[in-house]
């Protein structure tokens, strides 16, 4: 009796250490489809950005998956900035509706501490998914995927705010010559805000209205990201961390609203209400000097994927090849980003798991950075030097290495408890001031809205969080 | 004879007596249906302290309501929202029966003007707010490419942006959908009018005004009252327009009620505090409503 | 009112100036199906689509984006409807009858006071726990609801415009009450009839707040399903201006060809005698 115990114990010992060893050959993505095929002929649902994030995934994902595993995958997406409530109403009300949520870091706070999502730590270890975490790029992991100790979700988006400059014009001999009459040194791509706002200048002042210098999004969800990095780089800080009372209308704060509402007279007529897509066409057009944006203007400008049927919206490119890329202000804001995780109310949270596993895996991913309609925007060390990826145009390894050193520097936005309010007290006075207020006025309402919120959010409980942010690099690491 | 006085006169469930209430109860069942769960449960959270934040439950006396009277956003928001609904309502009514009397007698192709008439009223408000802002648009909208052609060319106003336009903006794209409302009711209230009476009038020798305000006005009296409080709390609850086209901007500028209470209670999820605030605003609306109606009881009363 | 040929012609003329007015921004807005995007983009602006540009079409046909459309015409019918029926019988109950008095009234009333959003969030909770969230019936019901105060008030103030007398003199007759509220006042009060339900109609048809917290993928409305139209990095005019224009056809249809119960001077027939 003995023996046979015996040797059933080593035969399953035997088998045990074959099947780590045959994992440990496997990659990430592998894995996650073997294990899923056991949820084969059942369903589940993915809660994400509506529109072109939904089409991407199903062309770069979803129907792979389907395909390889026999699962069904349910696509439910909402406006951008209806996410988070549709997340919460839909926890609050215990539905158990979605399995995968696509998530904005800088919601992970709330979400978190609400018991909306679920911890991942055991599943990362059960399908041997830390090697392939390390490879994504530290500051789109670290603060996007833990929270307190724990880990949530895989960051999935490399969205980090760089500068897109007209190559052709600033390398123009005449151009060259006139701005250093003009403004006694050299035309180049601007290291810093005053100097973005002199480039700005020299070309609306000389070439309007043919050429304007700068275009930025001014619309109101995404205004705040872009004046938030001007303000932390000009040494600005939104709380005093003793108090936890909001200094939003510092020198700082109030220098910086002023630039921003000053550089719209250097903008194309109108710009004060554009959105991304009045920006993006201005930019394309080739009407523009310089914009500050998102990677997927990189990739439009240079008509990459825009012959896909979904992108017949986009304005005809005029510009490929003649963008360069830089970073003003050596610390650009990375915002706001997209990572996978799995709700803690579903009912299938290992087959959620698998997909955000596999979707998120070096192979997968590359993929999926590469399909022309997903808006996913590198973020693993491999993306950089991909060799795929920086074959997509001329230029392309120009706009690799821009991407990836700005995400080495980049910093955080900003992600406490109650974001989502933060941010529209933010937006309200960036809006005002546009608008005509007087930046100081503006700030000092906001200033007061966000010590009331504060308040109710409970002053040590946010002081915790706010330390927390400072540490998963929120402001310029120098101050 | 035996079918009227067996329903008519004597029991059964379509008794006269009964039949008042059989044919309110359908009605009032389903209403009840959805309505009753949230109403109640705006009363009870609005005396509790529930957010996503913090779930306390225990009673918290009036501390929500007494919040509500020093919050001065709202009464800002609530001041826009009067503005708005202080212009539009008369604009909408008179343009409306401006309308109504145009299209009364026959013309050639009226059928076809009419429906088209209807058709901003038929476009979903999230389209007519954002193809609006892109109408108002500095550079590529044809409002501001008109106004340079016809007036001054360099003409430049961001209208959902600026102080001074923002308002007309709003307004403009309210009066533009809903006028078509006020139109079609009062044009199926007039038609209702006797027009032997008109005629008769007339021989006397009456002007087309007068025919108007002392015949026809009367008739359409109950019909339009309606129209204008059912347009009226429309216009208090405003939302999707305004938050498409300005997004309560610049700032909190063109804030309306509603869109207040979406921030409060879909971005902070202050639960209890914007159920406090629902109730408030359901009270307030009701005193407003019902002395409203006394009045045009009144009125309606003296006019026959 | 009728006048003479001169003030037909008059009417004609102003009627087209003021239809033009207000048509131009839905023109603009149905151009937009037709333009490029560099079109729709261009500056100054293009005020006619330069070619026939019918990619959004094609596009739009071959994936699921025209489903909405259907779920709304579907779902507005079935509440509108519905709601007429309900809500005239009750509308005659009050206004013959007064039934409930003012108080009845007020309440209806104050069901169209609570703004969608404010009460979205619990009605969700219930739909959650009743398991209705996302369903045909679901959807249904909560329009129903919440247009039935909109048709009572509107129908109580038509009926209250047809003369009673016409009423006594059928009950005097031999009909019933229900007869007489059959074949006399809903007759008479049909061009109110017709313009509540077009309304009715329409505000079901672009009711936001509901839609969107109350279904998911399995009953997507149109409104809901055109904001997904709107991202944060692009916008679909194209497909904005294909389905503006395809949704606008049911209720322009319906209004056309169905004026005659609107047409003057059909009704009043009755009352001469």
């Amino acid at each position: 009796m003995l023996t046979k115990v015996g040797i059933a114990l080593a035969a399953a010992t035997a088998l045990a250490l074959g099947s780590v060893q045959t994992a440990a050959a496997q990659s990430a993505d592998e894995i996650a489809v073997n294990a899923a095929k056991q949820f084969s002929g059942s369903e589940i649902t993915i809660f994400l950005e509506a529109g072109l994030s939904e089409l991407g995934f199903q062309e770069s994902a979803t129907r792979k998956w389907t395909e390889l595993t026999g699962i069904e995958v349910n696509l439910v997406g909402a406006p951008t900035n209806e996410m988070y409530s549709k997340i919460v109403i839909e926890h609050k009300g215990n539905t158990g509706a979605f399995d995968v949520v696509d998530v904005q870091p800088q919601w992970m706070p709330d979400l978190v501490e609400m018991g909306a999502l679920e911890p991942i730590d055991s599943y990362i270890d059960k399908y041997g998914y830390a090697e392939e975490l390390e490879d994504i790029a530290p500051f789109y992991s670290g603060a996007w995927n833990t929270y307190k100790g724990k880990t949530y979700a895989f960051g999935d988006d490399g969205d980090v705010l760089v500068l897109y400059f007209r190559k052709d014009l600033f390398d123009d001999a005449n151009n060259q010559a006139l701005f250093k009459e003009q403004y006694g040194y050299d035309l180049n791509a601007p290291a810093d805000w005053g100097q973005f706002d002199d480039v700005c200048k020299f070309y609306t002042d000389n070439f309007a209205p043919q050429l304007y210098g700068c275009t930025m999004v001014r619309s109101r969800g995404l205004t705040l990201f872009f004046w938030m990095q001007q303000f932390k780089l000009a040494g600005g800080r939104f709380f005093d961390i003793e108090s936890m009372r909001s200094t939003i209308n510092s020198d700082a704060g109030v220098s910086s609203l002023q630039a921003l509402v000053d550089r719209t007279e250097y903008m194309p007529p109108g710009n004060a209400t554009w959105g991304f897509v009045e920006k993006l066409s201005a930019w394309l057009a080739g009407e523009v000097a310089m914009t500050v944006s998102w990677p997927a203007i990189g990739r439009w400008a240079e008509g990459v994927g825009t012959d896909h049927e979904a992108m017949t919206w986009i304005p005809q490119t005029t510009i490929a090849n003649k963008v360069g890329y830089s970073v003003v202000g050596k610390h650009p804001e990375i915002a706001p980003g997209f990572a996978l995780a799995v709700s803690s109310s579903s009912k299938k949270k290992e087959s959620a798991y698998l997909f955000n596993q596999w979707a998120n895996s070096k192979n997968i991913s590359l993929e999926r950075t590469m399909v022309p309609v997903s808006i996913r925007d590198p973020f693993r060390i491999s993306h950089y030097e991909s060799a795929e990826l920086a074959a997509q145009w001329p230029n392309a390894p120009a706009f690799l290495k821009t991407l990836r050193e700005g995400g080495e520097l980049g910093m955080q936005n900003l992600s406490l408890r109650s974001t989502a309010a933060y941010q529209e007290i933010v937006s309200n006075a960036i809006q005002a001031a546009i608008g005509g207020t007087d930046p100081q006025k503006a700030l000092d309402q906001a200033a007061s809205d966000m010590d009331d919120l504060t308040d109710r959010v409970g002053v040590d409980l946010q002081r915790d969080a706010y330390k927390a942010w400072i540490a998963g690099r929120g402001y310029p690491p120098e101050s | 004879m035996t079918i009227a006085t067996e329903f008519g006169t004597r029991g059964g469930i379509l008794a006269e007596r009964n039949l008042k209430y059989v044919l309110i109860a359908p009605a009032v069942f389903i209403i009840l249906f959805i309505g009753l769960y949230p109403i109640l449960h705006s009363l009870v959270v609005s005396f509790q302290d529930v957010s996503a934040l913090f779930e306390n439950y225990g009673f918290v006396g009036f501390m929500n309501y007494s919040r509500l009277f020093g919050d001065e956003r709202l009464w800002y928001a609530m001041l826009h929202t009067l503005v708005i609904t202080a212009i539009a309502l008369p604009l909408e009514l008179v343009l409306g029966l401006l309308m109504a009397q145009l299209f009364l007698e026959k013309m050639p192709l009226r059928q076809l003007m009419v429906a088209l008439a209807i058709i901003p009223s038929v476009l979903s408000p999230v389209v007519v707010g954002a193809s609006w802002r892109l109408m108002f648009d500095d550079r590529f909208g044809p409002i501001n490419a008109a106004i340079r052609l016809l007036f001054d060319e360099r003409f430049s106003l961001p209208w959902v942006i600026s102080p001074i336009a923002v308002y007309p903006a709003l307004l403009i794209t309210e009066v533009w959908q809903w006028t078509p409302f006020m139109f079609l009711m009062l044009y199926a209230a007039l038609s209702n009018v006797d027009q032997s009476l008109e005629e008769a009038a007339k021989i006397d020798g009456a002007g087309y005004w007068t025919i108007f305000f002392r015949i026809a006005l009367p008739v359409i009296w109950p019909v339009m009252a309606i129209a204008l409080i059912i347009r009226a709390l429309d216009l208090v609850r405003i939302f999707d327009i305004a938050w498409v086209l300005t997004r309560g901007g610049p700032g909190t500028f063109t804030e309306t009620i509603s869109i207040y209470l979406y921030q409060r209670g879909f971005r902070q999820f202050e639960t209890s505090y914007t159920a406090a605030m629902v109730v408030m605003i359901v009270i307030v609306l009701s005193v407003v409503v019902v002395w409203f109606l006394r009045r045009m009881e009144m009125t309606g009363a003296q006019a026959r | 009112m009728s006048r003479g040929p001169l003030n037909m012609w008059l009417r004609f003329v102003v009627g087209l100036l003021v239809i033009l007015i207000v048509v131009f921004p839905v023109y603009w807005l149905f151009s937009m199906a037709f333009k490029t995007p560099n079109e729709i983009f261009a500056f100054p602006p293009v005020w006619f689509p330069g070619s026939f540009y019918i990619e959004n079409f094609k596009t739009m046909w071959r994936t699921d984006d025209l489903v909405p459309v259907w779920n709304s015409i579907v779902i507005a019918s079935i509440s509108t409807v519905i709601s007429l029926g309900l809500g005239t019988i009750c509308a005659y109950s009050m206004a013959r009858f007064r039934t409930g008095g003012d108080n009845f009234a007020i309440w209806i009333l104050s069901q169209r006071m609570l703004p969608p959003i404010a009460i979205v969030f619990p009605l969700f909770l219930a739909y959650a726990f009743l398991g209705w969230v996302d369903t045909w019936h679901g959807m249904i019901i909560v329009y129903t609801a919440f247009n039935l105060p909109f048709v009572i008030w509107m129908m109580r103030g038509y009926i209250q415009d047809v003369p009673v007398e016409l009423e006594e003199s059928s009950l005097v007759d031999g009909c019933t009450r229900w007869q007489s509220l059959i074949r006399v006042v809903l007759p008479m009060s049909r061009t109110g009839l017709f313009a509540t339900g077009v309304f009715t109609f329409i505000f079901t048809w672009n009711e936001f707040a509901f839609a969107f917290v109350l279904t998911r993928d399995g009953v997507l409305t149109f409104p809901v399903h055109v904001s997904h139209y709107f991202g944060a990095l692009s916008t679909y005019w194209g497909k904005v201006g294909v389905i503006s224009l395809i949704a606008t056809l049911p209720v322009f249809l319906t209004v056309a060809f169905l004026q005659r119960y609107i047409v003057r001077g059909m009704s009043m027939g009755a009352l001469k005698g």
